[in-house]
């Protein structure tokens, strides 16, 4: 009797065996596919023109090949940096808890790719935000109690990554309402954000620089609400204490319809504005630190009010450069707005792009990357226009 | 056994009665009053005015295709308009800060904002053309084996050329700087045809108004009016409102005249 009750249980739990086999096969089948994507031998940037940058926009890339084919041309063109965002509404959507997968994917191909990273950090979660139903802010909106929480996660970013970034924006356009989450435009708020993040992530990687500024080209007066004049916000950050709390300041300098050498001018927008800006940091003392332009460029669609041809954009670039490298010594970098966008705009904005969606390399591509080996690209790369 | 079975079959058939009727009603019922849907009686609209011929900003005033398209919802739904000039990194961080109802302003949809937004039917379509001289017999990609393509170097009309490439047989892309020269090219038979977006055929057809060309979409690219997700009875008010306009020509005569009076 005993025995057939032994007998009877073996028979009854061998028959889930089938089951149990099925479903290990099942989770086996579902478990995403290894990456097939090999890293080559480490490379190096070889460029006459070490200032080259391009802005990427790799965080949004599904595609890992994607990504480590963009960083491939950047190499390829001659760029030895790039400035990339790193949201931090991506990373630590759910408080305490860090995705860094598409992080470290971005940063292990640039590693091979031998370019050097200037991350942007910005971008709020839901839950730093604080969302009510009834009403919405956006990812740029840091309410003041959360300053304390983003510098938490830059210190944490900063460390994580020491030794391979280095270089990291604080925020992204300060002096426009909408990328300061609508909040009233503030230079000494912003400053009070430097000063929460420099201290803390200066412990977590004593050779972190901070970047400061960013700040967005714009004419708009002192009571606009829709931003303020980029050369007020400085002046303004400096009179808040500005200058103890960064190491760098970024600048976004575009050409929009003007040539390069095109004098600045405080009621004009163009490439040298830049010199405006460098202007405030010597009046304040701070001729010492140097600048890293983190956005610059012209655009070239055929209808957009503030563009140029595609050959004006060509030239107006590649003297930009020249011009940067020539007249300024304070500055370091000069980044490009923008490689590629990872899903195309069908509007204005895709004509800043150096790259297409589908990783066509456009004429300007090829252009920067003539002048980085100093060499000439051979032959127009459009046809001459028929004659009538 | 046979009355659990019956109570099963009626509770599952009370459910599914009871989510066909929830959806039909979220899906047919009249929306909430436009006084409710929109309380200040104006229609707020975020517009970058920095695109010719949607919509310019000439220091003064607004005008444009956008402009006017706007201004038609607003007079049909009864409200005022009122239009608020932006950058266009700015537009859907407005939208969805409640600075404005809605956004017109030369928009594709960008799968990026579906989570947040919900857009309209298309007012206006930006898709590709085909264009070649009257009487040709290009219709398709298939059509252009062995012939020579022109287009705007580096372009979407670029890079979905280079997409057929690889799937149909040879043609001889001929990249031009500008899209209007593309089609200079067709006009003045260095080209068999040029594949550019409908915008640029629009503005060269009333440049040249002499030529007799042959179009054929190629595909469609819309230009939609984006709402907040949240505001299911503001983007049923507004995509109703573009379809009565639609249907009564009104959006199509915009586009007509300022396609016409902006050409030259």
């Amino acid at each position: 009797m005993k025995q057939d009750f032994k007998v009877n249980n073996i028979i009854k739990y061998w028959r889930w065996l089938p089951r149990i086999i099925i479903v290990i096969v099942l989770l086996w089948v579902i478990v995403p596919p290894r990456s097939r994507i090999y890293l080559s031998e480490p490379q190096q940037v070889i460029t006459q023109h070490e200032h080259i940058c391009v802005h990427t926009r790799l965080i949004d890339e599904v595609e890992e090949w994607v990504i480590q084919q963009s960083l491939i041309y950047t190499r390829e063109m001659g760029a030895d940096t790039i400035v990339e965002f790193f949201p931090w509404a991506y990373i630590e959507s759910t408080q305490g808890r860090y995705d860094w997968s598409q992080t470290d994917k971005i940063v292990k191909h640039a590693q091979n790719q031998g370019i050097r990273i200037v991350a942007r950090m910005g971008f709020v979660p839901a839950w730093a935000r604080q969302d009510k139903p009834d009403d919405w802010q956006t990812l740029n909106y840091l309410p003041d109690e959360a300053f304390d929480t983003f510098a938490e996660f830059v210190a944490i970013f900063a460390a994580r990554y020491a030794g391979t970034i280095d270089h990291l924006i604080i925020w992204n356009e300060p002096n426009l309402a909408f990328e300061w989450g609508y909040r009233q435009i503030s230079p000494a708020d912003y400053v009070r954000l430097l000063e929460a993040v420099y201290a803390p992530t200066k412990a977590a990687n004593p050779n972190v620089q901070i970047l400061a500024g960013a700040l967005a080209p714009t004419l708009e007066p002192i009571d606009s609400s829709n931003g303020l004049n980029d050369v007020i916000f400085l002046e303004q950050m400096y009179e808040a204490g500005a200058s103890d709390y960064f190491d760098i300041l970024a600048i976004h300098t575009y050409g929009f319809t003007e040539e390069p050498e095109a004098a600045p001018a405080f009621e004009e927008l163009n490439f040298r504005r830049a010199e405006l800006l460098r202007e405030v940091m010597v009046a304040n003392g701070d001729s010492n630190k140097s600048v890293f332009i983190t956005e610059s460029g012209w655009n070239d669609h055929p209808r957009w009010t503030k563009s140029v041809t595609p050959s004006q954009r060509v030239q107006y670039t590649i003297d930009s450069l020249r011009y940067a490298e020539a007249n300024w010594d304070w500055t370091e970098e000069l980044c490009i707005w923008v490689l590629r966008y990872p899903f195309p705009t069908f509007s204005y904005p895709d004509n800043f792009t150096l790259i297409t969606t589908d990783l066509q390399r456009k004429p300007i591509y090829y252009a920067i990357q003539a002048y980085a080996n100093n060499t000439i690209t051979e032959g127009d790369l459009w046809l001459d226009p028929p004659t009538e | 056994m046979a009355r659990p079975t019956y109570r099963v079959i009626v509770i599952i058939f009370l459910i599914a009665f009871g989510a066909i009727w929830l959806g039909y009603r979220q899906t047919f019922s009249p929306p909430k009053p436009i006084e409710e849907v929109f309380e200040s009686g104006t229609l707020t609209i975020g517009i970058d005015a920095s695109f010719p011929p949607f919509a310019v900003d000439d220091g003064t005033s607004l005008y444009g295709i956008d402009i006017d398209v706007g201004k038609a919802i607003a007079e049909y739904l009864g409200l005022e308009v009122r239009f608020v000039n932006m950058g266009f990194d700015g537009l859907y961080d407005s939208l969805l800060n409640g600075q404005v109802d809605i956004l017109i302003s030369a928009l594709t949809l960008d799968p990026s904002k579906t989570d947040t937004v919900i857009y309209t039917r298309g007012y206006f379509d930006n898709g590709l053309v085909l264009v070649s001289q009257q009487g040709s017999d290009i219709n398709y990609f298939r059509d252009l084996a062995n012939r020579s393509l022109a287009l705007e170097y580096g372009s979407y009309a670029h890079s979905r050329a280079n997409y057929w490439l690889r799937r149909s047989e040879t043609y001889n892309i001929r990249p031009y700087e500008l899209p209007e020269i593309a089609l200079d090219a067709v006009r003045l038979d260095e080209a068999q045809a040029a594949l550019v977006n409908t915008t640029s055929l629009l503005l060269y057809q009333y440049n040249h108004s002499d030529w007799d060309y042959h179009s054929s979409r190629v595909n469609s690219t819309f230009y939609l009016i984006a709402v907040r997700h949240d505001r299911p009875d503001a983007y049923r008010w507004i995509d109703h409102a573009v379809a009565e306009l639609q249907t009564a020509g009104h959006i199509n005569a915009i586009v007509q005249q300022w396609f016409s009076s902006l050409a030259n």
